[in-house]
């Protein structure tokens, strides 16, 4: 009997294609207790030996011998079964003497499992079960069990190794997952990963329920069955040819599923309506065009004419009762349907939308004039618009809505570049249907030290699906969106020469989302939080969270991109920051730690979009594409090492977007120097000189130190026809023991080569750093004095912002002396001036802080122990905090008490 | 600033020197309607700081902006006020605008609860400068106070909304513990829309008045006027308008647009037509809304990115003048065309209860050199042709009633959807305006079956069609005889100008002359070259390339000819 339900459940499971990975995968993720069979005490668990081995493998039941006693009553025969007390059903119970046993769970060291074979797996318990059953109510089950979380901490790794040949069967609910960076690069994949690698081959698979992940978190509720859902698979292949190159594959593909479908009736490339899409027909149909270069008001989408095809499969009963259908395929127009434009101005043969106008075409199958099939037939309809310059058409339908069942607009069609003389005229032919499935596939190219040269080229094409609901139908039919996506870096290292060179594209549509089936819970196609699945995260920060916030994964809280020069995994901007103690505000306005930490104005670095952010400092809401979505251009430059320490580079960037309207053409000459003065200190001395044409909008999410939080930060695209010069040097002194003095000084000149309406001629940041601090002893007390300042003389470059030239003064004394052993007492004062540097009877100017001074004072007591195997710190103190803004003053407090173990 | 009304006025003068029919003319001086009488919604307008010009109302140190809140469409609510107070919606929104009403007996009152959090907006209904908040209880029940709280502002635009649409606000002032019953606080003068105000401590509390004080314009304002009604069905001729501004004019912007309709009622979606694209300022602008019509009206929108400038209207005048007809239908035969080709067309127009007419102007990209016949009710009449500038008219036996006029003529189609444009004149009524052909069904035979005055061809990508050069071989001697070389060209599918360069060049690629450089837009063009390079100087014998250039939005193209010169 066990071994029939095994077969059945294993038939069921093989002939559901998308099933066999998780059903293989699913029996072999039973965690054991390592139990061999021959290491159970035969005492407690009886087995069957076999050739001298105990073992446990099913042997059905079987005629037995003293069971042959052809009674009537029930019970004669002894079972085993759940025997765990030779508990007899028919027996008298009496516990006068043998006092009663309370049940206990038999389970609780660990279960018995057998695979779909029927073989005996192990005793222990199941840690992690998916199954994809077709069809059936419910029938993707994912099956995370609290051991899950809190045996393994949300991660097991099942691995093998044979000479070369190494696996590896990673399961986690965060593993830093990235076959590309154009394909699939995520801080936290939820899911199943599988890595082969041998010396010449490196195969890695993907898998996860990405719509109900399984119940790993607190942010994750469990939906463990589900009907409706949507599977991410995906994998990446190399092969190393030759000494010098490697050839890789990637795929990844997010389908939609719907498990009523028998096997095989859904696709796993694009996908399956689900049962939320499918609740009803579409009876109205929305076409909108808009001007995708809204800002220059002119030039944006033009309508000439419009028509809609409808296909339908009509049912018809012949003659003898038989039913057979007959495809039919008319024009929306043939058919009454002939929308009038709402919106938009009507010309002289065209209609047109410009700036913030809209054209909007509602087919509504509900219209009295309307004589085409039923919506009940309809299976497929593409909307035929014939359209020239600057469009941007988007598409909906009663069916694809908000939460409030608001019609949500998805992108259909852009026009490429900015045309205004209707020069790219063509005819736009959209089938429309509701997002099911999102497909990337593409290739890789390494070659290394050929000629001298290392190349790295990857192409990719998204496939984006969608289909056309219909509640007669089972198949319904798809169309599909394609968007291309490479790049190319080249490089050579020819000492004391050297080369890069990199070239890049990425259409606006190449797409790297993929909408979530979750269950019956009908799609709110606009809410991303919520709905969508992102293959490449946004991770500016490059740590393991992503900047935004999508279901089932965790939010980063804070994003301060930079490096970490002290490798302690923590933005070097942010450095009291951790995952139990999150910290919001970074050092740099933060009191005591803002003497070490600089504002990244201040710093140098390079900012290739021009957008006034060094580029590594910069924190953007888009995917981490190696280059922009709607870019295309290359970037090439060529250098020379001086002398150690010492070099020049000169390049130019030519980029252009390719449906938005912009360009970026920039030359540029850096010349860098680092030089170390042995028990002196170093200077560094950077300088950066541009040309350049670039009015590409960059916009970012940036602290703001007047908001003190992070706020958009639009591209003032102060870089439109502008020489560009930064220079930066700074100076690290060491000299005397326990002194330290780090100056810096930035120079940045922006000047605009024609009249910008609102930008100044000059855009000019002129920053200055000094600072110093010195240790030393008296008695056993150390003290630390030290001193911080910062002059800012900033024209910015928007007219709308206020001239800047801004001193801060800070005065930091932090002495602490050791009391008892292992506890110490520290005491902190730090006082800081800002002033307005102005003459005395003028306003401070609106938009600018005012003068202020504040001191801030902090106590605190330290205690260092080992206590259970940890090195405990607990510190306990108060701070207290006055700032004076002319005649008024504030005083903040904070009180701590704070116990750290270390693993130190 | 006061001198504006004469410019105005020369401006209307100079503009309607030839003008026919009635000019309706307001603003910009005596003799011509004032503004205040001429509207039907206005939105925060103000008529009298600059007599003669309409502007954006201006906000005084006095003026409690906040009193106006309801009439501006703006509101007071609260998310959470319903429930903690146990109130019906409607009695909230009473208690709720008791802050706004300038009552000082009536409050929005918190007692008898005891809670924290309450939380109520207010949309001031425009993005208006504020540089004051002051909010307090009602005399006498002073110790009422809200005794800590959080004031949130947002200007209303589209950077301050979040990914949903709802106001991202911004915390403007955090006071946990106050102690002051009359909260006064100074606001950096800036735009704002929206005001929230949250309870951070437990009490009872009330507000009598809540007042919102600012300066400057209001980001947008609009003025539209009362619907004139012409008395019956009219044709719309010229539109003009002049503005001005206050401040910094590159901050401020305002549009014209205009509609007209065949019933009082504007929304009458059916009978009136939407609001037309705007009118350019300064130039007079044909109206293009749908004529004759009886009723018609004209809308100001006034904007400003910046809160001390604004943009002023001077004045508006336009030509009204009777139909010639309650109708005027028109369609093209056939409607579809070889791109470049010849084709013979069919211009029907069928006349409703027409006054009588005797002239059509066909206007098109190219010009209409042929034409073949003229047909009244079917019969063939006498006709006569002259060339205007983009296109010919024709004139007829003057057609009355309800007759059908046919026009068959030659003409290419050069890009999708080319337009024929018709208007009809009649002589003997010269001081009318022309009344244009509208689209529609001009009759059910098998030459008017489209309903559309335009013609599509295939869509394609070719910009430059149909160049030819003629004679072969080209001999400028000067005998008379193929003296000058004839280059036409046809420029389609464009629907605005792009830049055209066409030159001759020798073998070795030197330019030996410019024949052209400009812009053109689709249409027909013909150029001639004498066979002079550019100093002058006849060229010498040989072979020359004449390439055509054209430097679209899209991308360049160009083509060339072969051109041998012999003499």
């Amino acid at each position: 009997m066990m071994s029939g339900q095994i077969f059945g459940r294993f038939l069921r499971r093989c002939i559901s294609a998308s099933a066999i990975i998780g059903t293989v995968l699913s029996e072999i993720l039973i965690f054991g207790t390592a139990l061999e069979a021959q290491g159970v005490d035969p005492n407690r668990i009886k087995g069957v030996r076999r050739g001298g081995e105990l073992t446990f493998a099913p042997t059905g039941p079987g005629v037995l011998f003293g069971a042959l006693d052809p009674a009537v009553k029930k019970w004669y025969v002894p079972q085993e079964l759940y025997n765990e007390y030779q508990w007899q059903q028919s027996e008298y119970t009496n516990y006068a003497r043998d006092q009663y046993k309370r049940y206990v769970n038999t389970a609780l060291e660990g279960d018995y499992f057998y695979d779909i074979y029927g073989s005996f797996i192990t005793k222990g318990w199941l840690i992690y079960d998916w199954s994809q059953t077709q069809p059936e109510q419910g029938g993707s089950n994912l099956f995370k069990t609290e051991k899950f979380r809190n045996f393994f901490s949300n991660l097991i790794i099942s691995s093998d190794q044979k000479g070369q040949h190494n696996l590896a069967i990673t399961i986690g609910s965060e593993i830093r997952t990235t076959l590309t960076p154009m394909t699939f690069s995520k801080p936290a994949f939820d899911g199943i990963q599988v890595d082969y690698q041998s010396d010449k081959y490196e195969v890695t698979t993907i898998l996860s329920r990405i719509s109900s992940p399984g119940g790993a978190g607190p942010r994750n509720p469990s939906v463990n069955q589900t009907t409706s859902l949507t599977t991410l698979t995906g994998g990446r292949a190399t092969a190393q040819v030759g000494d010098y190159i490697k050839v890789g594959a990637n795929y990844v593909s997010a389908h939609n599923s719907f498990q009523l479908l028998d096997a095989f009736e859904g696709s796993p490339r694009s996908g399956s309506i689900t049962s939320s899409q499918n609740a009803e027909n579409i009876s109205k149909l929305f076409v909108r065009l808009t001007d995708d270069s809204p800002e220059d008001n002119e030039g944006g989408a033009t309508l000439f004419a419009w028509d809609m095809i409808i296909e339908a499969e009509i049912e018809t009963i012949g003659p003898s009762g038989e039913l057979s259908s007959v495809s039919e395929v008319v024009r929306a127009s043939e058919t009454g349907l002939i929308p009038s434009p709402q919106g938009g101005f009507q010309r002289q043969g065209f209609w047109e939308a410009n700036g913030s106008e809209q054209i909007e075409l509602v087919y509504d199958f509900s219209v009295g004039s309307y004589s085409g099939p039923d919506p009940s037939e309809i299976r497929k309809v593409t909307f035929e618009l014939v359209v020239a310059n600057d469009y941007r058409v988007e598409v909906s339908s009663d069916r694809q809505t908000n939460a409030q069942r608001n019609n949500v607009f998805l992108l259909a069609a852009r026009a490429d570049q900015n045309v205004k003389d209707g020069s790219n005229l063509k005819v736009l032919k959209i089938p429309y249907g509701l997002p099911t499935a999102t497909e990337i596939y593409g290739m890789t190219l390494e070659a290394n030290s050929i000629l001298g040269f290392d190349f790295y080229g990857e192409y990719d094409r998204s496939v984006s699906y969608r289909k056309y609901p219909n509640r007669q139908q089972i198949k319904h039919l798809s169309a599909s969106d394609e968007g291309d996506g490479w790049m190319m870096n080249l490089s050579k290292i020819a000492n004391p020469w050297f080369f890069f060179g990199e070239a890049y594209s990425m259409d606006h549509n190449y797409n790297t989302s993929s909408i979530l089936a979750r269950g019956e819970v009908n799609i709110d196609y606009e809410n991303r939080t919520q709905f969508y699945y992102e293959f490449v995260d946004d991770n500016d920060d490059q740590d393991r969270y992503p900047d935004w916030q999508r279901i089932f994964e965790n939010i980063d809280l804070n994003v301060f991109p930079g490096l970490d020069e002290n490798f302690d995994f923590i933005s070097d901007f942010n450095q009291n920051d951790s995952e139990d103690l999150p910290n919001l505000v970074p050092d740099y306005d933060e009191p005591f730690l803002r003497y070490a930490t600089d504002r990244p104005e201040y710093l140098f670095g390079i900012d290739m979009n021009n957008n006034l952010w060094v580029d590594r400092f910069e924190n953007d809401d888009e995917a981490d594409y190696p280059y922009g979505r709607d870019h295309r251009g290359y970037n090439a430059y060529t250098g020379v090492n001086i002398v150690p320490g010492m070099r020049v580079i000169a390049g130019r960037t030519d980029e252009r977007l390719i449906a938005g309207a912009g360009e970026n053409i920039t030359n540029y000459v850096l010349l860098s120097l680092e030089k170390d003065f042995p028990g002196i200190g170093k200077l560094r001395f950077f300088e950066n000189f541009k040309l350049s044409a670039d009015n590409i909008e960059n916009n970012l999410r940036q602290w703001d130190e007047f908001e003190r939080r992070t706020v958009p930060t639009i591209d003032p695209l102060a870089a439109q026809d502008t020489w560009i010069n930064s220079s930066f040097i700074s100076f690290d002194y060491s000299k005397i023991e326990n002194l330290k003095i780090v100056s810096k000084f930035k120079y940045d000149l922006w000047h605009q080569r024609k009249r910008q309406p609102d930008l100044r001629e000059d855009f000019v940041f002129f920053g200055l750093i000094n600072k110093a601090d010195y240790i030393f002893k008296i008695s056993n007390v150390d003290i630390q004095p030290k001193i911080k300042n910062e002059l800012r003389i900033e024209s910015p470059a928007l007219k709308s912002e206020p001239e800047r030239r801004e001193d801060i003064l800070l005065f930091s004394l932090q002495t602490r002396w050791p009391w008892l052993s292992t506890s110490s007492m520290e005491a902190g004062v730090e006082y800081t001036i800002f002033r307005q540097l102005r003459d005395a009877d003028v306003a401070v100017r609106e938009g600018l802080r005012d003068d202020f001074s504040e001191i801030v004072c902090a106590v605190q007591f330290t205690n260092a122990t080992n206590y259970l195997g940890y090195g405990l710190t607990t510190q306990m103190g108060f701070r207290l905090t006055r700032k004076s803004i002319g005649n008024e003053s504030e005083t903040g407090r904070v009180a701590f008490a704070t116990v750290y173990a270390g693993l130190n | 600033m006061n001198g504006h009304w004469l410019l105005s006025l020369s401006l209307l003068a100079l503009f309607f020197a030839p003008a026919y029919g009635e000019i309706i003319a307001i603003g910009g001086g005596p003799g011509t309607l004032e503004w205040d009488g001429q509207h039907s919604d206005i939105s925060v307008i103000d008529f009298t700081s600059n007599p003669g010009q309409i502007q954006p109302a201006q906000t005084g140190p006095e003026d409690n902006i906040a009193l106006k809140i309801i009439e501006r469409g703006g509101t007071v609510t609260s998310p959470n006020a319903r429930i903690v107070l146990e109130i019906s919606r409607s009695n909230l929104e009473g208690l709720l605008k008791n802050m706004v009403n300038g009552d000082s007996t009536k409050a929005f009152e918190v007692k008898g609860v005891s809670a924290t959090g309450i939380i109520f907006r207010i949309d001031l209904g425009e993005r208006l400068g504020v540089n004051r908040i002051r909010f307090f209880p009602r005399k006498g029940f002073e110790e009422f106070f809200l005794q800590g709280y959080e004031l949130l502002l947002n200007d209303g635009s589209e950077e301050q909304k979040t990914l949903a649409g709802t106001p991202d606000f911004k915390v403007f002032k955090n006071v946990e513990r106050n102690l002051e019953p009359i909260v006064d606080l100074d606001v950096p003068l800036q735009f704002v829309r929206f005001i929230e105000v949250r309870q951070l401590v437990r009490g009872e509390w009330e507000i009598d008045e809540f007042q919102v004080f600012g300066a400057g314009f209001a980001s947008s304002a609009s003025y539209t006027s009362k619907i004139f009604d012409h008395g019956q069905p009219a044709v719309f001729g010229g539109i003009t308008w002049a503005k001005g501004s206050i401040g910094e004019q590159s901050k401020t912007g305002v549009t014209l647009s205009t509609r007209s309709g065949s019933t009082p009622d504007p929304g009458d979606s059916l009978a009136w037509s939407a609001w037309s694209a705007p009118y350019p300022a300064g130039v007079r602008s044909d109206i293009v809304s749908p004529a004759p019509r009886r009723y018609s009206q004209f809308r100001f929108q006034l904007e400003t990115s910046e809160i001390l400038s604004a943009a002023t209207v001077d004045s508006i005048a336009f030509e009204v003048a009777p139909a010639l007809a309650d109708s005027l239908v028109g369609e093209i035969w056939p409607q579809s065309a070889l791109i470049g080709q010849n084709t013979l067309l069919t211009y029907t127009v069928k006349t409703f209860n027409s006054r009588g007419f005797d002239r059509l102007a066909i206007e098109t990209l190219a010009p209409v050199e042929i034409v073949r016949s003229v047909q009244i009710d079917g019969t063939e009449v006498a006709w006569e042709k002259t060339d205007i500038s983009g296109g010919v008219e024709i004139s007829f036996p003057r057609v009355t009633g309800n007759q059908t006029l046919r026009v068959a003529f030659e003409n290419v189609a050069l890009r999708y959807n080319t337009f024929f444009a018709g208007r009809v004149t009649d002589s003997q009524q010269p001081e009318n305006l022309p009344q244009a052909i509208t689209e529609g069904d001009a009759a059910a035979d098998s030459l008017a079956r489209g309903n559309d005055l335009s013609v599509t061809i295939r869509v394609g990508k070719d910009l430059i069609h149909s160049f030819t050069v003629a004679p072969a071989p080209f001999t400028p001697n000067g005998d008379g005889i193929n003296d000058e070389l004839q280059i036409t060209y046809d420029i389609v599918n464009l629907i605005d100008q792009a830049q055209i360069f066409v030159a001759v060049y020798d073998l070795t690629g030197r330019v030996r002359k410019v024949i052209y450089s400009g812009l053109n837009s689709s249409g027909r063009y013909r150029k001639t070259w004498d066979g002079t390079d550019a100093s002058g100087a006849k060229v010498a014998p040989g072979i020359y390339l004449l390439r055509i250039e054209i430097d679209a939005d899209s991308g360049a193209e160009s083509k060339t000819k072969i051109v041998p010169v012999a003499y």
